[in-house]
């Protein structure tokens, strides 16, 4: 599905580059101008009431002016992955209750990246720059494949990645966007994978996201035409029922796909920087009402006993049904490894242990 | 003179006994301020207390300063609120009243001026509409403001609940007078219960616990207290629970006077830390000895798991 743009804004300096060109094509009949400086689209976001709603019409085309390359911005009291974001494009059109992005960006306002060139140069020097990176992925600023309808970034970067076996691409999505990835030589490397919830959590807090069943069909085909496969429980929200229907899901996934195929599967429980809590109380409250405590990162969590009920019941459906499967946390503490999963990678180890399910799964090189 | 017209009334309050017998003492030194309406009745625009108190006194007439026939409106406001507004420092119910009295249909920059002069207020626009809109909260409320009961800022918060809800909520704090950091952390809990259960802050505040409490006679911090932890425990099940099991093993330990165990806050992290007072080398040792005995204790393993 396309995303629903009200006003395109052109920066001068890229108004003849591919990207431009596509996107116009794609957005026929949209408003479009072409400004100096971003300011006149930040403007059209932030007069307007509600500029985290308004920044998901607003789609400015500009220059990425900052490295492409991104080391994931994990905290020193959580486990952190030692994930790496390609800077593809920032907000996304989607509209989660819980979505980060909302107060990441200011102003949050969706871009795309017209500068593409240079990031296939950073790529180019990833072996030298950035040696010790293995995974990488351009759904942490946006999400992977919501552009699909604008731009044919995806397929060129799923090429790139073919190509080589030092890394892979992640492409994390909630939507179904996948014809274009059919028949590119994607050697392997690429991970398709799709954030998960209960259906009930998607329909009241995943606004424009594909329902689960549909995600679990697309991850299906994805498998079929040989890409690996990844899933994010992420918020894993806690509430009444969330045990069992957390569980459903994992049973859902494994009913769709082969767990040979799945290179990991992230938990996260629910968190939230305080200012990202006001937003969300203010455009679709409900989600902030569980029992949350500020976290040693100063974010919003819930209560630990809470979140690891809830991860611990996940974690065990998952190793029921796929043990071979790298199931891991997101930004959790040691205790919570423990007690969930039965070990602790330690400050380094869960970095090695993606690579290593990388490795196994998608056949890079990781010696 | 209309009596029951109470168009430019600031005040509720009826007059102090001490006014009455000081008025049937000396008679009524300093006179009101009256207007004669198009009725050709007067209207009192300052000095509702004074005529009462007259009136209490049974005098039949009183000496009275009276505006001319066609004062504007918006004169007479201004000289009621000027002549209450100099003689005492106004409560914050009776600056509410006093600004909806000043130039109400004027454009804001005119209507600042008047109040800024009139009745020596400054602030934004935001910040006098606050202020102006206290008085037109629901009567319990007013009480509450009027009594110091209910903070501005949660008078302000309780603007934005139904009539009712308001009200249930001041008759709260009437009844058990908290700090203002409390009376906020009782709306934030029971406008959440509300929302996680589906209810109106009234129907929360029905609970038969919270009921008897109110209705306890004695130690009006404890009720008040009792009423938080009840909230609390309603809206934070697990948390409370946990909290409570938590202080129990630490019970266990029998820790002697002087040494304090801090748990890491809200279960978060994995960092205990353990506090030691002495006064010499013997109570240091006796610390110390008393802690390596801690290293066997049950109660420790569940602790530190
Ligand atoms: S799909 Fe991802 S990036 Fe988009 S709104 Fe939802 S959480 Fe944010």
């Amino acid at each position: 599905m396309k995303p629903a743009i009200d006003k395109l804004f052109i920066l001068e300096k890229v108004r003849d580059s591919a990207l431009t060109a596509k996107v116009r094509a794609a957005l026929k009949g949209v408003p479009a101008r072409e400004i100096s400086s971003p300011e006149a689209a930040y403007q059209e976001v932030l007069t307007k009431p509600d500029p985290v709603a308004a920044g998901k019409k607003v789609l400015l085309i500009t220059e990425n002016q900052g490295r492409f390359i991104k080391p994931c911005p994990g905290t020193k009291h959580y486990t952190c992955c030692g994930y790496h974001i390609l800077h593809v494009g920032s907000y996304c059109p989607m509209d989660c209750t819980y979505c980060v992005l909302q107060t990441y960006f200011h102003p949050p306002l969706l871009q795309l990246f017209a500068n593409q060139d240079a990031l296939f140069t950073e790529l180019e020097g990833l072996s030298t720059a950035w040696p010790r990176v293995r995974r990488l992925g351009t759904g942490e600023f946006t999400d992977s494949l919501v552009w699909e309808p604008l731009w044919d970034l995806t397929p060129r970067l799923v090429e790139w990645f073919g190509n080589q076996d030092r890394a892979v691409l992640e492409l994390k999505t909630k939507t179904v966007n996948i014809s274009g990835l059919k028949g590119l030589a994607h050697g392997g490397k690429t991970i398709l994978s799709w954030s998960v919830n209960t259906p009930r959590i998607i329909r009241e807090h995943e606004k424009g996201a594909a329902p689960l069943a549909a995600r679990l069909s697309a991850a299906a085909a994805c498998a079929e035409a040989g890409y690996a496969l990844a899933f994010h429980f992420d918020p894993l929200v806690p509430y009444e029922a969330a045990e069992q229907e957390y569980r459903k899901v994992v049973r859902q996934i494994f009913a769709a796909v082969d767990p040979d195929r799945v290179a990991w599967i992230s938990l996260g429980t629910l968190r939230y920087p305080p200012s990202l809590g006001e937003v969300m109380e203010r455009r679709r409250p409900g989600l902030t009402l569980g029992e949350m405590i500020p976290g040693l990162d100063n974010k919003m969590r819930a209560f630990k006993p809470i979140r690891m009920a809830l991860s611990r019941a996940v974690a065990q459906e998952i190793r029921t049904l796929a043990p071979g499967v790298c199931a891991y946390f997101c930004m959790e503490d040691r205790q919570v490894w423990e007690k969930c999963m039965g070990f602790w990678p330690g400050e380094e180890g869960l970095s090695r242990l993606l690579d290593k399910s990388a490795a196994r799964v998608c056949g890079i090189r990781i010696s | 003179m209309d009596l029951a017209d109470g168009a430019f009334r600031l005040s509720e309050t009826p007059p102090a006994e001490a006014l009455v017998s000081s008025v049937r003492l000396l008679g009524l030194l300093s006179p009101p301020l009256l207007r004669e309406r198009e009725d050709s009745r007067f209207q009192i625009l300052d000095g509702f207390k004074r005529v009462e108190a007259c009136r209490l006194a049974d005098m039949e007439s009183i000496p009275a300063l009276i505006l001319d026939k066609d004062a504007s409106p918006d004169f007479c406001a201004m000289a009621a609120v000027a002549a209450n507004a100099s003689s005492r420092p106004l409560t914050l119910l009776e600056t509410s009243r006093a600004i909806r009295l000043l130039a109400p249909d004027k454009p804001w920059e005119e209507r600042r001026e008047v109040i800024r002069r009139v009745l020596g207020l400054e602030g934004g626009e935001g910040y006098v509409q606050d202020i102006e809109s206290l008085s037109r909260l629901p009567e319990t409320v007013q009480k509450a403001v009027e009594a110091d009961a209910v903070a501005l800022p949660v008078a302000l918060r309780l603007r934005d609940m139904e009539d009712k809800d308001a009200e249930a909520v001041a008759r709260l704090f009437l009844r058990l007078p908290q700090s203002l950091s409390r009376q906020r952390q009782v709306v934030d809990l029971v406008a959440q219960i509300g929302q996680r259960e589906g209810l109106s802050p009234a129907q929360v505040l029905e609970d038969p616990d919270i009921r008897r409490a109110m209705e306890e006679e004695g130690d009006r911090n404890a009720a008040g207290a009792k009423v938080r932890s009840i909230l609390y425990r309603r809206r934070y099940p697990v948390m409370a629970e946990e909290t409570e099991k938590r202080k129990q093993t630490l019970s266990e330990l029998c820790l002697p006077p002087r040494i304090t165990w801090h748990p890491p806050p809200h279960f978060e992290g994995l960092t205990h830390s353990l506090r030691m007072d002495f006064d010499s080398a013997d109570e240091l040792s006796n610390h110390l000895d008393r802690l390596r005995r801690l290293l066997d204790h049950p109660a420790l393993k569940k602790l530190l798991p």
